[in-house]
């Protein structure tokens, strides 16, 4: 089969390799149509993401058909319609019980990697790094998916592909962060990061209830599709401090939630920006944080801080003062998809919203080496690039 | 393990301990282990040495399995990862495409 082979920094291709098999008896085959970059795929491509091997397949984003089920899968079928939620999950842990899927306790086959760097382990995910379990990822002609009794959703035929790619991650991810906004009718909520999860963010957060919403980021594309949503803009660019930009736009309040939807590969020219750009590259700092660090400062007092964006290891110049000072809260966390599949698909097929209307690029997997390359560099207006897989 | 000569004459091993929790009544894992099946499975035949003891979680969380053992505790808790998956799960997750 053809697949989206990982090589080392900016280096993927797409290969043929071997076709996945069934190893246990929850697993199924499924056989991708359609599939997706996401954003946080460019920290694997950037070569940010510990626990990549020469061969592993990447992709996370896929939805296709069942051809093979294993022993211990009762509710698919050949031929049926899914859509694979991009973290993995066993349905029967405490964790998963709980509708922490993303943090399935059984999910993991190398848990005691990430148990050494967060304490304790967590959750599969498809094609991201050894350390969330070496799975092959679904930027593929077929994929392995295990506890498929579990995790696939059976997606109707009048959802299109591309709608229902988004709801293995770009959705529920932008819905999970505003949740985690516990936004109040009429609350201002500002998103760092107009890509595709703080596009559908910004349209969350209107669905749940928002007064305002301001997008921030520095590209005039991205900001005016936010805008067409009903988002104030700022361009990062264009102000010489994003705080009293803020102060302007909220009446000196400040936004009563925040969103980070950029995540460790934060862009700036401040002095704190820069620095952490030279300390990621001499290996002093993991992950840059500063729309985290801009977001703590610039968040109103008693706000809500949620962090979508994905970070990695560890970070300087945390302003825990600013934090403790103001009374904030902040979640974080990879989305707890199985939890939001079901309920999200209904809000598209009763059409209150289209996530699809972030897509801007169509391709094959044969495209995917150039859609990485020119995602990761901003070219061309790219947004959300969508490959066949067929 | 490690293992102490206080003086001449008397050696003391000191096991290893690992502990984990799994979502299933004490009783149901209790009988599970004493099969000795699961054991094998997750711990290899080292598994028989070690000793087992079973504590309710707290909050309906399950059941703690404290383990001790002449292991090393890095094998140890990769076991009653295992276990926790075979009892959770009924599988033990693999990263692998293919056999």
């Amino acid at each position: 089969m053809k697949a989206l082979v990982w090589h080392g920094k900016h280096d993927v291709r797409t290969e043929t390799v071997e076709d996945p098999q069934i190893l246990n008896p929850r697993d199924a085959i499924v056989e991708v149509t359609t599939t997706a970059v996401c954003g946080s795929d460019l920290h694997i491509y950037n070569g940010l993401v510990p626990g990549l091997k020469p061969g592993d397949i990447l992709g996370h984003e896929f939805v296709g058909r069942v051809v093979e089920t294993g022993s211990g899968v009762d509710d698919l079928r050949e031929a049926d319609r899914v859509a694979v939620p991009f973290s993995i999950a066993c349905g029967g842990c405490d964790l998963c019980e709980r509708g922490q899927t993303s943090l399935c306790a059984n999910a993991n086959p190398n848990a005691e990697m990430l148990e050494t760097m967060y304490g304790h382990g967590g959750g599969g995910l498809f094609g991201y790094s050894h350390l969330y379990g070496g799975y092959a990822g679904g930027q593929a002609q077929y994929v392995r998916v295990p506890f498929a009794d579990f995790g696939p959703l059976k997606v109707p035929e009048e959802i299109a592909d591309e709608q229902a790619v988004l709801l293995t991650d770009v959705f529920p991810t932008a819905y999970m962060a505003v949740e985690n906004c516990d936004i109040r009718p009429g609350d201002v909520v500002a998103i760092w990061g107009c890509g595709p999860i703080g596009q559908i963010a910004v349209r969350c957060a209107f669905m749940l209830g928002a007064g305002r919403v301001v997008a921030i980021d520095r590209f005039s594309y991205r900001l005016d599709l936010a805008k067409e949503a009903g988002a104030e803009t700022i361009n990062h660019d264009d102000v010489p401090n994003i705080l009293e930009a803020l102060y302007e736009v909220t009446g000196g309040r400040g936004p009563d939630a925040v969103i980070d939807c950029v995540g460790l590969e934060a862009h700036g020219t401040s002095a704190d920006a820069v620095l952490d750009y030279v300390k990621q590259a001499v290996k002093l700092e993991m992950d840059r944080p500063h729309v985290l660090r801009e977001m703590i400062h610039a968040c109103g007092p008693g706000g809500r801080v949620s962090v979508p964006g994905v970070y990695i290891g560890f970070i300087d110049k945390f302003p825990m003062g600013a934090f403790f000072g103001k009374g904030l809260q902040m979640r974080a966390g990879q989305t707890h998809v199985h939890r939001y599949m079901r309920p999200l698909l209904e809000r598209v097929q009763l059409g209150q919203i289209d996530p699809s209307v972030i897509v801007t690029h169509r391709g094959t997997l044969d495209d995917a080496p150039r859609f990485y390359a020119d995602m990761a560099e901003h070219k061309d207006g790219l947004l959300k690039a969508m490959m066949r897989a067929v | 393990m490690r293992v102490l000569y206080p003086y001449p004459g008397m050696l003391v091993i000191l096991m290893n301990a690992a502990t984990i929790t799994v979502k299933a009544p004490r009783d149901d894992v209790a009988a599970v282990f004493s099969n000795g099946d699961i054991v094998r499975e997750a711990f290899g035949d080292e598994g028989v040495q070690c000793r087992f003891s079973y504590i309710d979680a707290p909050g309906a969380r399950g059941t703690e399995i404290h383990a001790s053992c002449e292991m090393n505790q890095k094998a140890m808790k990769s076991a009653l990862r295992k276990c926790r998956a075979l009892l959770e799960a009924g599988e033990i997750p693999t990263g692998a495409r293919r056999r």
